[in-house]
């Protein structure tokens, strides 16, 4: 148990001069480069595509354009520093464990190994993209507030909301793992790192340059297909879809990197003591939502390397007039994207698991029925992606097995319900707001899991497919689960992240206006899909007209709320800055017994960890650790 | 506060290293099967459905020499690469150096077989879902193969610069830290082996 005593190198670093920060790699070089890339590419492209016939029988230019990007991503990483490290690497230099360490502004700007640092860089590029993503959705609610296309053309309707649903699900894919994940796990487990301190800086900015790619698509004519990128619809798409493509590839490589580090992190970095299962059930959360990246995000990649293929260099894979077949998209593409669907939901489940406890002053109920169901939920994503094929390209024989597997998965789910209601009863709740966003998670997730069952199900899937009913379906569990638990996470975390206290009272109104207008938002889809309202169409029987102006409303105050907490964030961690306090939530956690913020090296000494961090309600229970002076172990130890 | 203390171990601690490495590798490795699991499925799913009659037109038969060359210098380097991380393991630095550097020039000569097989092909990208799954398993895995190159060289980098490295005195830093980092990269070799014999198997004889 006892980790090995290794040398700690401890030194002073300066902060270098604005000027060497501003001529060094940094994000201004990179935004440079990734221009001149793009434009070297696209030259290089025409030259090259020039004899294709692809090129030369539409008026696409796909080669140029996938080339420009594929440059462009060289330049964006070159220009933050990343080839360094493997270059002198090729000229023999040793393993080194960071590029640079510094204090100041400029650290959040380039490369930079501290996982908190990292974190909070994902942190404000998630909400950017978000709050982009929840623009368009304003757009489309406004376009629905009509029952004709009248402000939007039907085309550009269509790649709206496939802007906004590919953007809300690769954000919302790196929206826990990213700055939550990275943030806390360290902390959780007792070590100082995550184990790939480059790689994690890799996969925020290429997240960060995946969101803005998604933006070009509507500089290059958009993309009809959703997020779903059907190839029947990409095959008549123009050069959009190739935005569409490059970003998700590169979400796709930075969420199987994301989960390499988060697992690798978690078995070799715990504290002595960290067995594992004194691990923090948000640490759970996010193992097995990285198990999921690490297997599913390749077969995403894969595909969309198969469509580039198809588009720039003429083979076949989806094109059944020579030998392909479109269906093997949707294939791929399932395969990926339900457990894609649970990667948005399990960590989901971590935050409000760690949060109940804390607020109850219980226990965590049944931990290692939470992690077993964590693992079934992981487990059985592999098993039910045929149910979104239930309406094509699939073989009726499959349908029962495939209806069951996807029933069969709300059984680990509804664990995970029960370790959360069974937490809840006969404990004296405080209702702060990272508690009132856990409730809201449970009621949502319920909402959305029971109508889930019925789009599992054969018969009524026929009927409820492609209108509005799977619509609000994946909205409660998506934006009613994970993007309430985020806002619960968010609200918990913040003062341990900023050293700020956020503002209870904005906090409190935030929820509640959340909570109800998501609510009165999306529950009439229900009905809307009912009545047969189909989706990414903006157009509409008359009959629905009232009800979708009603919706409209509802989610433009729903809109509003989002203001609310971004003018919280800002006036609570810019302007009023209240000092949060080491553990304002009394948490028994490990991480709440640093410092906020967290000091750069975490620990001043790894601690050796004692009991689990659950231990409320009994003055007898032991300390989550024993912080006093023992053996300095440089990194931390294997438990 | 324009300085601070670190205490974080620079250069890497070699057993954290070696710890991170080993299972960095083997979830690279996971993440790198289920990619390639990808076109197998591809492979299968389009020969099945046969559209149009046109997975496999008479003329799209890869060329098995070819085939069996690329085979050879991925096998041949990853034995190679086994030898000589044995000989590190024993402490002997120049087998090491030596192996290492054999090993490398056989993955390039992988990567260059493979091009020149391009340059021969009897067909062309778009001739029918054999063509497309051949292009774009061969295309992928080159790129993989690549990385496995990359990694090598490195390695034979590092011990060149350094020769005690390889001689494995245990004390110096970059001795450690060349195992570990070493053996990680035999995992990878030895999952790449498989998909490529896989790829053989099924992409010059099965068909």
């Amino acid at each position: 148990m006892e980790s090995a005593s290794v040398s700690v190198s401890e030194r002073r670093i300066s902060t270098p001069s604005a000027w060497s920060q501003l001529l060094g790699f940094n994000v201004i070089w990179a935004v440079a480069l990734s221009i001149g890339g793009y434009a070297l590419g696209h030259w290089l492209g025409t030259k090259i595509g020039m004899n294709s016939n692809a090129q030369t029988e539409t008026d696409q230019d796909d080669v140029a354009i996938l080339m420009g990007m594929g440059f462009a991503i060289l330049g964006w990483l070159i220009g933050l520093g990343f080839f360094n490290y493997p270059l002198s690497r090729i000229a023999g230099r040793p393993a080194t464990l960071r590029e640079r360490e510094e204090h100041g502004a400029w650290r959040y700007f380039r490369l930079c190994t501290d996982h908190k640092v990292v974190a909070i860089q994902y942190l404000v590029a998630v909400l950017f993209f978000f709050f982009v993503a929840g623009l368009n959705a304003m757009f489309i609610r406004t376009e629905l507030t009509s029952d004709n296309a009248t402000l939007i053309p039907a085309g550009n309707y269509l790649s709206l909301v496939g802007l906004h649903g590919t953007m809300m699900l690769m954000m919302m894919s790196a929206g826990v793992l990213g700055p939550l994940g990275n943030y806390l796990v360290p902390l959780m487990i007792g070590s100082r790192r995550m184990a790939f301190p480059r790689i994690e800086s890799l996969t925020m900015w290429l997240t960060v340059l995946a969101g803005f790619v998604l933006l070009s698509a509507t500089l290059l004519g958009g993309f009809p297909t959703g997020w779903t990128g059907y190839q029947t619809l990409a095959d008549q798409a123009r050069s959009g879809i190739d935005a569409y493509i490059v970003s998700f590839a590169l979400i796709g490589i930075s969420l199987a990197l994301v989960g390499v580090n988060m697992i690798a992190t978690v078995m070799t970095l715990r504290a002595p003591g960290m067995r594992w299962n004194r691990l923090p059930i948000f640490v759970w959360g996010m193992v097995t939502t990285s198990i999921l990246a690490v297997l599913a995000a390749p077969v995403l990649l894969a595909a969309l390397i198969m469509v580039v293929f198809d588009r720039a260099i003429e083979t076949t894979f989806f094109i059944p007039s020579a030998g392909g077949s479109p269906f093997l998209w949707d294939e791929l593409f399932w395969f990926f994207g339900h457990p894609e669907v649970y990667i948005l939901a399990l960590p989901g489940f971590g935050i409000v698991l760690e949060i109940l406890p804390v607020f109850a002053r219980k226990p965590l109920w049944g931990y290692r029925l939470a992690v077993a169901g964590m693992f079934g939920v992981a487990l059985m994503s592999f098993m039910v992606w045929q149910h979104h094929l239930f309406m094509s390209g699939i073989n009726s024989d499959l349908r029962p097995f495939y209806m069951f597997t996807t029933e069969l998965i709300s059984i680990p789910t509804g664990i995970i319900f029960l370790n959360g209601m069974g937490t809840l009863w006969k404990a004296r709740i405080r209702f702060t707001v990272p508690m009132l966003f856990a409730c809201a998670f449970f009621f949502n997730f319920l909402i959305g899991g029971l109508s889930g069952v019925f789009l599992s199900d054969v018969t009524s899937d026929v009927v409820t497919h492609g209108s509005y009913f799977v619509m609000a379906h994946f909205h409660y569990t998506i934006m009613g689960g994970l993007v309430f638990a985020l806002m619960g996470g968010i609200y918990f975390w913040l003062p341990k992240i900023t050293g700020f206290n956020l503002n209870e009272k904005l906090g409190k109104v935030h929820f509640w206006m959340m909570f109800i207008f998501f609510n009165l938002t999306f529950f009439p889809l229900f009905a809307a899909g009912m009545l047969g309202m189909p989706r990414r169409v903006s157009s509409y029987n008359a009959d629905l007209h009232t009800l979708n102006v009603f919706v409209s409303i509802a989610a433009f105050c729903l809109g509003a709320s989002m203001l609310i907490f971004l003018g919280n964030l800002i006036w609570s961690v810019v302007f009023r800055r209240e000092r949060a306090g080491a553990n304002p939530w009394q948490s028994k956690s490990l991480e709440w017994q640093l410092p906020s913020p967290v000091p750069v090296y975490n620990f001043e000494r790894i601690p050796t960890i004692t009991s689990h961090p659950y231990g409320y309600g009994s003055p007898e229970a032991p300390a989550v650790a024993d912080f006093g002076p023992r053996v300095i172990a440089g990194e931390g130890g294997l438990a | 506060m324009s300085t601070h203390e670190s205490l974080v171990a620079d250069p890497e601690d070699p057993a954290v290293l070696g710890r991170n490495l080993a299972v960095g590798a083997r979830l690279l490795a996971s993440a790198v099967v289920f990619l390639f699991m990808a076109f197998v499925f591809a492979f299968f799913y389009l020969r099945a459905l046969n559209t149009n009659h046109d997975f496999h037109p008479a003329h799209t038969n890869p060329p098995t020499g070819w085939g069996v060359a690329i085979l050879l210098c991925v096998l041949g380097s990853t034995a190679v690469f086994e030898l000589a991380r044995r000989a590190l393991d024993d402490g002997r630095g120049s087998p090491w150096r030596i192996g290492a550097s054999v090993a490398l020039v056989l993955a390039l000569a992988a990567v260059v077989v493979q091009c020149v097989e391009y340059y021969n092909l009897p067909f062309g990208a778009g001739d029918g879902g054999l063509a497309s799954v051949f292009l774009g398993f061969t295309v992928v895995f080159g790129v993989f193969w690549l990385g496995a190159a990359y990694w090598i060289e490195t390695l034979w980098a590092q011990s060149m610069r350094q020769p005690a490295a390889a001689a494995g005195d245990g004390v110096a830093a970059p001795s450690a830290q060349l195992r570990p980092s070493a053996d990680a990269c035999a995992v990878y070799l030895y999952v790449l082996v498989l998909v490529e014999l896989f790829a053989f198997v099924l992409l010059y004889l099965v068909k």
